[in-house]
């Protein structure tokens, strides 16, 4: 029965960490894009139509292109005008 | 954003983009990146984006906002009751809100593995900035 109850207490701990990084459109300070590199982005990995290369978040993350494990991230702040 | 940049880095998985509203010159840039986002619900966002860049000397009214959902071959009922009811520019205030937060105050801003690129580059300029952060991405 312990043995059960930390099996169950592991698996919600371990839950809880890998859902920590926040949904899809969580922003990224320029500091997290360390994480987005090596764990991906909520958003592509939500995303579940059209090409992976070019995708707009499935949950209105911030849209991107690219693999979500790219080395290198370049975040672009811009507007239509 | 170069297409050239696309072929070379994006194509090959070294590079990824992610995009933010930064809509800081009046009405008109929110309701474009309110708009933008309600086509990214229907996963239309970049053909969107490009047909708003394509289109951007035409204004960018309510109507032209929902002809170019049109032209992008949106669902224009959907897009309308989003774009209209305002749905999405929480999202695009948060953008805008990070970015003033991390001392954006112009537009395009570009951060390169958090390396900071202010206004038009010419593509040289983005390829250095790349090929250094991959560099020190491998530890090279």
């Amino acid at each position: 029965m312990l043995a059960l109850l930390f099996i169950a207490a592991l698996v919600a701990a371990v839950s809880a960490g890998c859902g920590g990084s926040g949904s899809g459109g969580s922003s990224q300070t320029p500091d997290e894009q360390q994480a987005s590199r090596t764990a991906g982005s909520p958003e592509q990995k939500a995303q579940g139509t059209g090409s992976p290369e070019r995708s707009a978040g499935g949950r209105l993350g911030h849209p991107a292109l690219g693999a979500a494990d790219a080395p290198v991230v370049l975040i672009e702040y811009s507007d239509y005008q | 954003m170069e297409p050239k940049l696309y072929k070379e880095y994006v194509k090959d998985g070294t590079l990824r983009i992610e995009w933010r509203d930064f809509p800081y010159r009046g009405q008109e840039s929110v309701n474009a990146a309110v708009a933008a986002r309600a086509a990214q619900a229907q996963g239309g966002f970049w053909e969107y984006h490009d047909l708003l860049y394509d289109s951007q000397f035409s204004g960018y009214s309510d109507e032209n906002l929902v002809a170019l959902a049109r032209e992008a071959g949106l669902d224009t009922k959907r897009f309308q009751s989003d774009y209209e009811n305002a749905r999405y520019e929480g999202v695009v205030q948060a953008d805008f809100q990070k970015g003033l937060d991390l001392g954006v105050n112009g537009t395009p801003t570009f951060f390169i593995n958090g390396k900071t690129l202010v206004g038009l580059q010419s593509v040289g300029v983005f390829e250095d900035a790349i090929e250094e952060a991959r560099r020190e991405a491998e530890g090279g």
